[in-house]
């Protein structure tokens, strides 16, 4: 007698799961993956915020603690004479680096020349 | 022979019946599964557009509050109110705490403003000459993972206490 009624063979049910969580897994890794760049983005912006902050600080002669950055972002400033054309004023270097959540440096650098203080020398 | 029989037939049944309700049950699990990653990425987006605008509505203000600032020949800050002194005339900028006013003799010519985004001015420093404006990003109600994100901007101002 000929079957009419037959369930899903268990190989069946296990490919149709296996395609569905492939699609799944694809969504997750291509979610995951925007978070990742969203956040480098967002990352690199804070570090050129950071040092635009830092060249500000320096050209109103604020105190270290005035435009204090995020600390996870690290700034260092190089203050240097300038030198022909530039003669009688200061350049100043500012770096900031940041480090993503996977551990890739993020990099902005940024160079001003300013009147030196009244007074300083 | 008749009870075997029906033991038989009601032993397929309850097998069919079984398999039934194991597929129902995958189906359902992967059904959410899929539901939740879906509504998660219309979420994210959403997230991501909002972001997106209040960047572009820091950076828009960042580079008019810049350029004025630059073509100042004096400004001072007191009371949430920066006055940019410029030979044309005056110009002011009145912080509130989640809008800003860039007003040009007293009428308000242009504003900022986007949802969770507050704006905190202060002149940090004994010299008064830094004005440092945090535009301070607030995670949203139900993100409880998120940090508020800080944008600090920083001005020099000119005027007397410049070098």
């Amino acid at each position: 007698m000929m079957r009419t009624h037959r369930a899903f063979l268990l190989v069946e049910v296990i490919g149709a799961s296996a395609i569905v969580m492939l699609a799944a897994a694809i969504t997750w890794y291509a979610l995951t993956q925007y978070a990742v760049v969203r956040d480098e983005i967002d990352l690199r912006r804070s570090v050129r915020l950071a040092a635009l902050a830092e060249i500000a600080r320096q050209q109103a002669f604020a105190p270290a603690s005035a435009a204090a950055v995020e600390t996870s972002i690290d700034v260092s400033v190089t203050i240097q004479p300038g030198v022909g054309a530039w003669s009688g004023l200061e350049r100043v270097a500012v770096r900031a680096v940041g480090r993503t959540r996977r551990g890739r440096l993020v990099e902005s650098q940024l160079a001003v020349y300013r009147v030196p203080m009244r007074g300083a020398e | 022979m008749m009870k075997i029989r029906r033991i038989v037939h009601s032993s397929a049944r309850g097998i069919f019946l079984v398999e039934q309700m194991a597929l129902l049950a995958a189906g359902l699990l992967l059904l959410m599964i899929c539901g939740r990653l879906f509504w998660n990425t219309l979420y994210v987006h959403r997230l991501a557009a909002q972001h997106a605008d209040r960047i572009a509505v820091v950076d828009h203000f960042n580079r008019q509050l810049q350029s004025d600032i630059a073509a100042s020949e004096f400004a001072f800050f007191s009371d949430d109110r920066l006055t940019l002194c410029r030979p044309e005339g005056e110009f002011a900028y009145h912080f509130s705490e989640s809008r800003v006013d860039r007003l040009v003799k007293g009428v308000i010519h242009e504003s900022w403003f986007a949802a969770r985004l507050r704006f905190s001015p202060s002149l940090p420093g004994p010299r008064g000459n830094l004005l440092v404006i945090d535009c301070i990003e607030d995670a949203p109600p139900k993100a409880t993972r998120l940090k508020p994100r800080i944008d600090r901007l920083a001005y020099a101002l000119p005027g007397e206490t410049a070098p």
